[in-house]
């Protein structure tokens, strides 16, 4: 298992904005742009960016399960469209941290709804940062060995069952992960992202 | 796409005393400036105006007037939220005395997300407009097991039970919930109100439930038509 620190993400305002819906950032007023300033940087401030991976060898893709290595069996209407000539996947856990639950219950506290709504977003906005810095690492090291990434797929996403979270998170050491599984298959810290990428020999 | 504009409550001078304005506090809810509605709800309490008054004549028309502009895409999200806050001001301070009157909420609601789904957002803010549309509401957060609504809404005899949901593979769990509340044989005391980004009118024909909310706009347009539709009584 092997660990990576994503270590530029970023947490913009414009994002924050954008996701609200606002097309021309000029006309949001002031009041609603110094609020998504204050979480966007909040939300920089504490994140804590971490991901846990493997490589995992695939026995087989047959319809739409595929097998690894050890056994393991995962159901998605995507796994033959993206791993099928894949020889390895990576499984990974990533979060930003355990600080951006413990602001969004202060939040939720003081009743600071506007606050709650961009600091969640800018929580999205780096976890989905965090990722990408992740992504590209992973692109690195799949270059080296002649291999290109394919899509992410997670369970909980693309017709992938939620409830195979469970066999997912089997698949890392116990207690080594900076991610919990709770037993609705949901995770903690919130702001987190499991999921895998197939290794493609490139062509 | 026409500017929705703002409906002025029909006779509201003979329900204020002479020289009374409500236009201040209008405008005050409709661009969220919640001090300033504080200190006029005030103004008016202590000027001896029914609270049901100040909450139907001096509130709801900007609170009303940014559903509209947020139905049509004018403002968004912080915008109501911003509204909402001030909303929110006025009506702490109108709800005790309307209790004192014996008014009773529209209606009790018990709201969360489904199991397995971490995201609170959303829910937070339909449970934010449906107080301020008047219901009592109970909030029951994330990750929320079906036993856990059937136990809330017995206790509370809810009128009401809204699931969210924004995975595609959680929204299972809005049919489950609704299963487990048949197989309880509450259906016919609660009404069920969905919603999600990953949810439709189809959805929710699809498995049972008695509104859709699109948004948190229409969330609370929904619950207030379910509310005026029959239902068995709570023994």
């Amino acid at each position: 298992m092997e660990t990576f620190t994503p270590q530029e993400i970023t947490i913009a305002v414009e994002p924050l904005l954008r996701i609200q819906g606002y097309r021309d950032l000029d006309k949001v007023r002031a009041p609603i742009k110094k609020v998504a300033a204050k979480m966007a940087a909040r939300a920089q401030q504490l994140a804590e960016p971490i991901a846990v991976y493997r490589k995992v060898p695939i026995k087989s893709v047959d319809g739409n399960s595929v097998t690894l290595g050890a056994g393991t069996v995962f159901h998605s209407e995507e796994f033959p469209r993206f791993l099928t000539g894949c020889g390895e996947v990576v499984v990974f856990v990533l979060t930003i941290g355990t600080a951006f639950d413990a602001e969004v219950q202060a939040l939720i506290e003081e009743d600071k709804i506007l606050e709650l709504l961009f600091f969640e977003n800018a929580g999205w906005i780096g976890v989905e940062s965090a990722t990408k810095t992740f992504s590209r690492h992973l692109q690195a090291m799949a270059r080296q060995q002649g291999c290109q990434l394919t899509r992410r797929l997670a369970p909980g996403y693309q017709n992938w069952r939620l409830e195979e979270q469970a066999n997912f998170f089997s698949l890392f050491e116990t207690g080594a992960l900076p991610v919990r599984l709770l037993e609705s298959c949901a995770m903690l810290p919130k702001m987190s992202r499991s999921g895998l990428y197939g290794l493609k020999p490139s062509l | 796409m026409s500017e929705p504009r703002l409906k002025i409550p029909e006779g509201w001078e003979e329900r204020a005393p002479e020289g009374w304005e409500w236009s201040e506090l209008w405008e005050a809810v409709e661009v969220g400036k919640h001090i300033f509605t504080d200190e006029f709800v005030r103004k008016a309490i202590d000027t001896g105006i029914n609270p049901r008054t100040i909450l139907d004549d001096g509130l709801f028309p900007g609170f009303n007037l940014q559903g509209d502009r947020f139905t049509e895409q004018i403002i968004f999200i912080p915008e109501m939220l911003i509204t909402a806050r001030a909303m929110k001001a006025g009506l702490a301070l109108i709800r005790p005395l309307l209790a004192a009157q014996a008014e009773k909420p529209i209606g009790v609601f018990v709201m969360g997300t489904v199991l397995g789904d971490m995201h609170d957002i959303g829910q937070s803010i339909v449970a934010i407009m449906l107080e301020n549309a008047g219901f009592q509401l109970t909030n029951l957060g994330t990750d929320v097991h079906p036993d856990k609504f059937i136990e809330t809404i017995k206790e509370l005899k809810a009128d009401l039970v809204g699931f969210s949901a924004l995975l595609s593979t959680t929204v299972y769990y809005q049919k489950v919930t609704i299963d487990e509340i048949e197989k309880a044989g509450l259906r016919d005391n609660v009404k069920i109100l969905i919603g999600g980004a990953p949810t439709t009118q189809d959805w929710a024909d699809e498995i049972g439930a008695d509104g859709w909310g699109r948004d948190a706009v229409q969330a609370v347009k929904q619950a207030k038509r379910l509310i005026a539709e029959p239902r068995t009584a709570w023994a």
